[in-house]
């Protein structure tokens, strides 16, 4: 039991570890840089999956929270002298709060008429911003971000720190993500996904768990737009712009929507395809093209569909391996 | 079985897209230039002018022995629509990995991209236009002394767009209404207070009376003007400024307009300086009245000589703004450096370059850096920010006086 146990969770181990040794093996800052923007979206992916993929909600309101979060940070330490850390705490329940407010009013209502409403929190949160110049810098951005620190060790422009804060939190917010996936509010989505009616005769209420499973969402994105924002040491409203909705999406359905870890493999397969295949412009957006259309024709599970088979595939063959020296044995 | 060979095949096609030939980085006797541009996306078609004014420059230096006896070489970042990340990126990949020793660009935004090259020593030339650009040297020289805008900053550049127009259009306006559409970015709204800021001054002193009835914000890639147009049908001003430089933005507004034309001369920025815009625009875009940076080529033997080598590299004449901008930023690098004797003595190089006075006598210019910003100075014998008009598909200069190659003609839809 143990050793299944142990070899359960030996490819999650195998990848925590080369996730912890890389930066010492590989210091290239471009690289972690490109790493710690996996990190950041793979996670902004996964809080949009839980929505978009066990909840079945058409939210579009997830680039918002992110924003929120990125001008929160910035806002409360330029305004109110507040520290980052407690910042990027408060990035999480400044979107928290506005998800309550939309969750309570929309979630009642289904399909389109949630898609309409959250894309109009997409549209008017950078009005707002634009709007209110003085506080948030307007059309031209937010650039007085403060610096992270501990203690007496200050961040800089260091990704090394920054990598590694990206990296604890992902695993923290992934971890609650899991738990949720898996705990009855999961169970209840996938039995309200799959056939509504059905559940709810069996007393599941969608509403209560859509509203929370919204907030926690809300939360964990706004917390990884203020980490964004701290990182790049600037927010922009543009950050609510349909070039990140789209890049996001594709990473959910090219990883596999609904299906965890898929939206996490996705994002980053999108942003590391993107950054490599950079300097053949054109042919770039053909080649992301070609693989989403791939990927729906042949695989429509996604990339984790994949994984799944091979693991399946391997895991086949050892066990016909062991029979077979069994016997020989 | 079939699953399995579906997922291999992707698979292969993941392996492919992830671990593309990633090998092109050529040794050390090259000196690399690395060119942050929009290469996709509404910004695009611009971008590509501004590669045709680098890969120019360096086939200049090139063609004639190379730099420090070195080939020079561009390697370039597509930054989209200027995603901080995107640009964070760029100037990460292209400083710390690829080692190159110049960083350049068109046009980033002004804010990022200075933030972004602040964290470097790599000398970063932009001609951004941008008065946060200037501002961010000003107030932290030590931490901005490598950055250099071969452009004047966009509040002195097109502040004069309404004076262009009401001014230095020899035209009897009917009344004394403006419109004016502005694209919904930072630097367009620069240009926007700008232009309010000297309709009050300037304007007001030689010509007072005016009034803007007509001030809307659009998104970047507008193609429907239906609504504006309704407005300005409706108020009938004779002076129209479009602030958004987006060519396809330019050409369609161009296109909706003369469906029913008002009695309105109409000015733009920059945007038609770009060849694409004649294309797009068709005849249609006769008589237009335009704003550009000075960088058009002068009318001497150097002049034309560019011209043709231009041509001859590119396959077009040399737009008369930003790819020009771009190969002047190149140029007086080069120049530097090779003044300096190594291209890696970034203080040195950045020195020499800042107190030059840059006297290019291929193009009107003349190029003097603020010492305070960075920033060319613009005026007289200066940078000189002129006023063109399309006439038989060719730019030409109706002001100032002293560099222009035309006459201002009444476009068709005036009527008197």
């Amino acid at each position: 039991m143990a050793q299944g146990n142990a070899i359960k969770y030996l490819p999650l181990g195998g990848v925590i570890a080369i996730f912890l040794a890389f930066p010492f093996l590989y210091t290239n800052p471009y690289i972690l840089h490109i790493l710690i923007l996996c990190i950041i979206w793979s996670v902004v992916a996964s809080a949009w999956n839980l929505i978009l993929g066990y909840a079945g909600v058409i939210s579009f309101g997830q680039l918002a929270f992110f924003t929120l979060g990125a001008y929160t940070v910035g806002m409360l330490h330029k305004f109110l002298h507040i520290s980052p850390w407690i910042g990027l705490g408060l990035a999480g329940i400044v979107p928290a709060l506005v998800g309550l407010g939309i969750g309570l009013v929309c979630l009642r209502l289904r399909g389109i008429y949630v898609l309409l409403i959250t894309l109009s929190l997409q549209e008017i949160v950078p009005v707002f911003i634009k709007w209110q110049t003085q506080y948030t810098g307007g059309a031209v951005g937010f650039s007085d971000m403060p610096k992270l620190a501990i203690g007496s060790f200050s961040y800089g422009n260091n990704p090394l720190p920054f990598y590694f804060t990206a990296f604890f939190m992902a695993a923290l917010f992934i971890f609650i993500i899991h738990k949720i996936i898996k705990s009855s509010i999961g169970l209840a989505f996938v039995a309200l996904r799959d056939s509504e009616n059905f559940a709810r005769t069996l007393g599941v209420n969608d509403y209560k768990y859509k509203v929370l499973v919204f907030i926690i969402s809300a939360f964990i994105t706004g917390v990884m737009g203020g980490l964004y924002g701290l990182y790049i040491g600037f927010a922009t409203p543009s950050l609510c712009g349909w070039e990140y909705v789209v890049i996001l999406l594709i990473a959910i359905f090219l990883g596999g929507e609904g299906k965890f870890p898929g939206e996490i493999i996705g994002t980053f397969f999108i942003i590391a395809a993107t950054e490599l295949l950079q300097g053949t412009s054109s042919l770039r957006e053909a080649a992301l093209g070609t693989t989403i259309i791939l990927v729906v024709f042949l695989l429509p599970g996604g990339l984790i569909s994949m994984i799944h088979r091979l693991r399946k595939k391997i895991g086949e063959g050892l066990r016909k391996t062991s029979v077979g020296a069994g016997q020989s044995g | 079985m079939k699953k399995m060979a579906a997922s291999i095949w992707v698979l292969a096609w993941v392996l492919f897209m992830v671990f593309p030939m990633t090998g092109f980085a050529a040794g050390d006797k090259t000196i690399k230039i690395g060119f942050l541009t929009p290469l996709t996306g509404p910004f695009a078609a611009e971008g590509k002018k501004m590669v045709d004014g680098a890969k120019f420059a360096i086939w200049q230096i090139n063609s004639t022995g190379g730099l420090l006896g070195k080939e020079v070489e561009m390697i370039t970042y597509d930054v989209g629509q200027f995603k901080p990340e995107l640009i964070m990126s760029g100037a990460k990949k292209l400083v710390a990995q690829d080692k190159v020793a110049l960083m350049t660009t068109g046009y980033l935004g002004g804010v990022t991209d200075i933030k972004t090259m602040s964290q470097y020593d790599v000398p970063y030339i932009h001609s951004d236009t941008s008065h946060l650009a200037a501002k961010a040297v000003m107030e932290n020289p030590k931490e901005h002394q490598h950055i250099f805008q071969v452009s004047p900053e966009e509040s002195e550049s097109y502040r004069g767009g309404l004076y262009d127009l009401i001014v230095n259009v020899p035209w009897k306006h009917p009344n004394k209404k403006i419109a004016i559409i502005t694209m919904d970015r930072a630097y367009n709204r620069i240009i926007l207070d700008a232009n309010l800021d000297s309709l009050k001054t300037e304007v007001s002193r030689v010509s007072p009376g005016w009034e803007v009835v007509i001030n809307e914000m659009t998104p970047t890639g507008a193609t429907e003007w239906g609504p504006i147009l309704s407005k300005i049908r409706k108020e009938n001003p004779s002076v129209i400024l479009f602030n958004d430089h987006v060519i396809t933005d330019e050409a369609s507004f161009l296109k909706q307009f003369l469906r029913n034309p008002t009695q309105s001369v109409i000015g733009m920025i920059y945007g038609p300086q770009n060849p694409d815009f004649l294309q797009l625009a068709g005849s249609d875009a006769e008589g237009l009245l335009w704003t550009g940076g000075g960088n058009a080529v002068s009318p001497n033997e150097k002049g034309k000589k560019l011209t043709e080598d231009f041509k001859k590299v590119t396959g077009i004449e040399p737009p008369p703004s930003l790819c020009l901008l771009v190969w002047a930023g190149i140029k007086l690098w080069a120049e530097s450096v090779k003044t300096v004797g190594d291209e890696r003595k970034y203080y040195e190089i950045c020195r020499y370059m800042k107190g030059r006075v840059w006297n290019m006598p291929e193009i009107i210019s003349q190029y003097v850096f603020d010492q305070h910003t960075n920033t060319l100075l613009v005026g007289d014998g200066l940078f000189v920010q002129a006023l063109y008009q399309i006439q038989n598909g060719k730019n030409l200069i109706i002001s100032p006086k002293v560099h222009a190659t035309g006459s201002f003609k009444r476009p068709r839809w005036l009527t008197k």
